[in-house]
């Protein structure tokens, strides 16, 4: 007998599914080892961050019950040098997991703040980095392609927003429709999360190549192979060892010209020329400072520190006007209802006890400067925090 | 819901199996239904008001089938109230939304009375009626084209068969062509309606479509948008060539991002089981004026005519009164794309092309120098003699998107200023990959003009029409993971 529905009134649904499962291949970890240039850290990083969280939920009990404290960093590569031994110096018998990851916007800080708060692990002090840099729509990017869960994404989306002529006014769920849209087709298709590139694979095989890291400095020759499964241990050891943070006693000092022309290259490549808050990331900030004010969790909200070429050309915008104001009026209106609450901005570019002033790039603080850095950082906590808990 | 989405992705996995799975005299219900969803999408509100307006047009249009079989001379003034009333719901609707902002701007620049200031009726609006603005609903222009193209042909009695509610409001409402056409007549519409069977081929080739307009789309249209944009925002640093080149590269996107989304409202509604009118047909093989409207947005050019041109009296008054027409009409559709100088004069400017090339060879023809009329062969066969007409009619078009694409009138006369002195500036970036570009857009029109795609690949065996559309869509998968530039909105939804 003939049936009612022929086959190939199937094959737009057939083809679909076909396309879903024979997409996952580039999932498979030698495939997608392949796939992602090597020179590429972000996804690594910030896929690690679900390893940390696993580690955390572990631990958490023990923490509790040694009566130690427990503080979280959320910040992009600029915050994955602290180190939690080194802050144990200042906040004694502290851990202090470390959420940072490349490029990481607040939207991406939100969700590791409310995964923890939600899992019922209340940190005792939170670290969270924050600048223009991070408030701009590229910021965003790395976490929309490489984190997030599809249910996170869909409860924080405005599918109606509009845009806003003023973003620091702005209010709603946090993503926009596009955002929506563009995570989850990078859900579905790990063709759109890791582009395939014939190039990345032939460079990822390659036995030697010299690249130049830092500028100025010597060419340095690498076994790509090997380097590839060395991101992948130190991140996963990272974790383990060092709660996520990535800490890096070299001294690097790059010269001043390179500086001077990597912050005029890193200045246009941002966009902060025409600086404009990304709605999203305002919203996100905004939430998040609303959420530690109302947990009460004693806070410190940094600006990260950058060269004095790249700082020029920040105050020469006016950054100071149009980005940490805005951004400190948050911080007062988030905690101005909630009298316990403690949430401080601090800016250490002008702090005289900041004297290891040695940049990997135009706004990367040397490894070897964040001594000064976490002692800083450490001190504009309250004595609470500091004190060890009693016993 | 924008096809080149995700929204609309999952949207059609969930409603096409559902529809084909409904009994026979389900599936125009179940096509109403998905209409409803996929507007509902957009806005609620701006749902219902479409419904509305459906629902009058159908008790109006009813009102026109009896009057149509009584004695002409008793119905004849009857049925043009009727008609009018239609005509007058229509274009009172398409027009308030669409140009109440334009005509406030032009009334206040002629009284000056602050009332007319768009934020002062804004605030107005806001006090007496809750309402901050006047937004555009979507598919306000295509969907009121097709009503009126129905009742007017209802008018003229090129309708002859009943029609129920449901065919009428699935019409009306039929969401792959709803946002940006086809524009689509009864003729085109029902008789697929009335017998809504799946068809293999019609499908197959509905994929292929689909597949074909995201990669015109997403992989070409999006990409060269930025070249575009990055010229015509400041084209007084741009050299001639540039400018020249950006106008090209306006009209090779255009085409992309236009004839992408037409195949890909073709192919959704062969999967449904119709078939719907051409749009592109090599647009760019077009050897005059007349011949690229008949190959370029072909259901609107073809709805200008015969609820425009025609109506005005067409070529029936003598040279003066049709030259006058064509302006008309072709400004009309300007004005259509916007109430803006630029929109108008890409509308005149064209228009007036198309007359000068219509005086041009009725002269040519009176004196004994052409004997042979575009018109009188359908798709003539490409030869070399033509390349300078291809050319000239080319770059007549791109010399329209100086109007269509600017901002503002200074705009496109600055963009004319540098063209027409030579002046120095920047050079357009990446040359060679805009020029990779055009050849893709040619080799599009080739395939569009000898229609060979499917002819070919209608021929072969079953399973390898299969393996070549799965292949088709891994490498699409594959290039668009790679290449794409982020889905932008189309550009013809704007209107």
């Amino acid at each position: 007998m003939k049936s009612k529905h022929p086959f190939y009134l199937f094959v737009p649904l057939v083809l679909f599914f076909a396309i879903i499962g024979i997409d996952k291949i580039l999932l498979i970890p030698f495939v997608k080892s392949n796939i992602i240039l090597w020179k590429k850290v972000e996804p690594p990083f910030y896929e690690s961050r679900y390893d940390l969280f696993e580690q955390l939920k572990q631990h958490y009990p023990a923490i509790r019950s040694e009566h130690k404290k427990l503080g979280i960093i959320l910040g992009s590569s600029r915050s994955a040098e602290f180190n939690s031994d080194e802050i144990a110096r200042f906040i004694s018998g502290s851990l202090t997991y470390n959420f940072s990851a490349p490029f990481a916007s607040p939207s991406f800080y939100y969700y590791w703040l409310t995964k923890i708060l939600d899992a019922g692990i209340r940190p005792d002090f939170v670290i969270v980095e924050a600048d223009a840099v991070l408030l701009t729509s590229r910021a965003g990017e790395n976490a929309l392609s490489y984190s997030y869960d599809p249910m996170f994404v869909w409860e924080h989306t405005d599918m109606k927003r509009k845009p806003d002529a003023d973003p620091w006014a702005s209010s709603g769920k946090g993503f926009s429709k596009e955002e929506w849209e563009t995570y989850m087709l990078k859900y579905m298709f790990a063709s759109y999360k890791y582009p395939i590139k014939i190039t990345n694979i032939i460079e990822n095989n390659r036995v030697t190549v010299t690249p130049s890291f830092v500028k100025g400095e010597p060419p340095i020759k690498i076994d790509i192979p090997r380097f590839r499964s060395m991101i992948h241990e130190t991140v996963i050891k990272a974790n383990r060892e060092r709660l996520g943070g990535i800490p890096n006693p070299i001294h690097v000092t790059v010269p001043k010209d390179h500086l001077e022309q990597d912050a005029l290259e890193s200045f246009q490549n941002l966009g902060l020329a025409k600086f404009k808050p990304d709605t999203t990331q305002v919203i996100f900030f905004k939430s998040m400072m609303d959420r530690l004010a109302t947990e009460k969790i004693p806070t410190i909200v940094y600006r990260p520190v950058a060269s004095d070429p790249f700082r020029k050309l920040m105050r020469e915008v006016g950054m100071e006007e149009i980005a940490d104001r805005p951004m400190m009026q948050l911080i007062r209106q988030a905690t101005e209802n909630h009298t316990d609450a403690f949430i401080k901005f601090a800016s250490v570019d002008h702090d005289p006890r900041l004297k290891c002033r040695a940049f990997l790039d135009s706004y990367h603080l040397s490894g070897a400067c964040y001594k000064e850095l976490t002692l800083i950082l450490t001190e504009e906590f309250p004595k609470s925090v500091r004190e060890k808990n009693k016993l | 819901m924008p096809f080149n989405s995700f929204l609309f992705l999952i949207f059609f996995v969930l409603f096409y199996p559902i529809y084909w799975l409904v009994s026979d005299r389900m599936r125009p219900y179940m096509l109403w239904f998905g209409s409803l969803v996929f507007y509902a999408a957009f806005s609620i509100p701006f749902l219902i008001h479409f419904q509305m307006i459906v629902a009058f047009n159908y008790i109006l249009n009813k009102k026109l089938i009896p009057l149509n079989q009584d004695d002409p001379t008793n119905s004849a003034s009857k049925r043009k109230k009727i008609l009018r009333a239609i005509l007058l719901l229509n274009l009172t609707n398409l027009f308030f939304f669409k140009y109440t902002y334009s005509l406030l701007n032009a009334l206040f620049s002629v009284t000056g009375l602050p009332f007319f200031l768009v934020a002062n009726f804004d605030k107005w609006m806001f006090a007496n009626i809750s309402v901050h603005s006047i937004v555009l609903p979507i598919a306000i222009s295509f969907y009121t084209f097709q009503l009126i193209a129905f009742a007017v042909d209802l008018y003229r009695k090129e309708i002859q068969e009943p029609f129920t509610p449901l065919e009428f409001f699935c019409f009306a409402s039929f969401f792959p062509q709803l946002l940006s056409g086809p524009i689509q007549r009864h003729s085109d519409f029902f008789p697929h309606l009335r017998s809504l069977k799946p068809d293999r081929d019609r499908m197959l080739f509905g994929l292929y479509l689909i597949m074909q307009g995201v990669i015109k789309k997403v992989l070409f249209a999006d990409n060269l948008a930025p070249y575009v944009s990055q010229i015509f925002s400041s084209p007084e640093s741009y050299a001639w060539h540039a400018v020249l080149i950006a106008n090209i590269t306006f009209i090779v996107q255009i085409y992309f991002d236009f004839s992408g989304y037409t195949d890909m409202a073709v192919g959704v509604a062969r999967l449904l089981g119709f078939e719907m009118p051409e749009n592109f047909n090599a647009p760019f093989l077009s050897r005059s004026i007349r011949d690229l409207f008949q190959r370029w947005h072909v259901t609107l050019s073809s709805w200008l005519r015969d609820y425009l041109y025609i109506p005005l009296g067409g070529s029936r008054h003598g040279e003066i009164r049709t030259s006058l027409n064509l302006v008309l009409t072709f400004t009309a559709a300007g004005v259509w794309h916007g109430a803006t100088l630029p929109f108008i004069g890409w509308g005149f400017f064209l228009g007036t092309m198309l007359s000068g090339e219509r005086l041009l060879r009725n002269f040519l023809k009176k004196s004994g120098l052409k004997k042979e009329s575009l018109k009188d062969t359908k798709n003539p066969p490409l030869e070399i003699k033509n390349i300078p007409f291809i050319l000239l009619t080319f770059f007549i078009f791109v010399f329209s998107a100086f109007f269509f694409r600017a901002d503002s009138i200074g705009t496109t006369l600055v963009m004319f200023q540098r063209l027409f002195t030579f002046s120095a500036g920047k050079a357009a970036e990446n040359q060679s990959t805009i020029l990779l570009f055009y050849i893709v857009a040619i080799f599009f029109n080739f395939l569009q003009f000898y229609k060979y795609q499917w002819k070919r690949i209608s021929n072969l065996n079953v399973y390898l029409k299969y393996f070549l559309l799965f292949m088709t869509a891994l490498l699409l998968i594959i290039f668009t993971g790679r290449f794409a530039a982020g889905s932008g909105d189309f550009i013809y939804y704007r209107f």
